[in-house]
């Protein structure tokens, strides 16, 4: 599976209704200074909007604005579709394939409270 | 080191261990678990160039990126070149990776064919590196 393939796709709970849509994923990664990366990386966790998302919020999410340090008129547009934002741990997510993936509600948390 | 794929990775700049810029992370790619056992996915490969970042972009415009690309691509290789992340040593502010350029046949092919037919026809492209 590629990256690609998660980004935008909808997130449904056990009822199989909508409530997000995966605008980022993090990633740990254990590069050193040295030469070659200390171990595998792997999927940490999902940057999640909450669904329904406006057409606006939508693009402030997938620009990295929400995450990235905003200046200017933007900045208060940013912050409030950051406050809306939810991450989800990677091992939080019950299901990967499908057109759908699939995780409790309960299971997510604001995304001010994950610490990247 | 926690990095965000759209702000760390994608589009970034890749170079070769001597720092010479060799292609972008258009991909990513990533195993998944089975379904209900609580692992995480792992990233297994960045995918590198312009028919990666093609099938991203889809629509007609991505299409043709692809294909143009694909037409470069070794008939032996199946899709777009990976690149195994323990071959990167350096993610910030560009990715490092720990090979050379000449040691990447399979990545950045139309630069590879300028290298042997016009930069260095010559010398051979083995000296155009020197």
């Amino acid at each position: 599976m590629r990256i690609s393939e998660l980004l935008g796709r909808d997130v449904v709970g056990p009822d199989g209704a909508a409530w997000a849509t995966v605008v980022d994923v993090h990633v740990d990664a254990p590069v050193p200074a040295g030469r070659g990366s200390a171990g595998p990386w792997s999927v940490a966790g999902l940057v999640l909007a909450p669904a329904p998302t406006s057409t606006w919020t939508a693009w402030l999410h997938f620009t990295g604005l929400t995450q990235a340090r905003v200046a200017g008129p933007l900045r208060p547009l940013a912050r409030g579709a950051r406050a809306q934002a939810r991450y989800l741990a990677a091992r939080d997510v019950a299901r990967w394939s499908g057109e759908a993936l699939v995780a409790e509600p309960v299971r997510a948390r604001p995304l001010e409270e994950v610490d990247r | 080191m926690r990095l965000s794929v759209n702000l760390d990775l994608l589009d970034h700049q890749v170079t070769d261990a001597e720092k010479l810029p060799i292609a972008r992370v258009d991909d990513l790619e990533i195993s998944v678990p089975e379904d209900g056992s609580g692992d995480e996915p792992l990233v297994t490969g960045l995918v590198l160039g312009t028919e990666a970042a093609g099938h991203r972009i889809g629509g007609r415009v991505g299409a043709v990126m692809a294909s143009a690309s694909a037409r470069l691509r070794d008939r032996a290789q199946s899709g777009p070149p990976i690149v195994a992340v323990d071959r990167v040593e350096q993610v910030r502010p560009f990715l490092v990776l720990t090979d050379a350029f000449p040691d990447l046949p399979q990545v950045a092919r139309l630069e590879h064919w300028l290298r042997r037919h016009v930069v260095a026809p010559d010398r051979g492209g083995d000296r155009a590196d020197q």
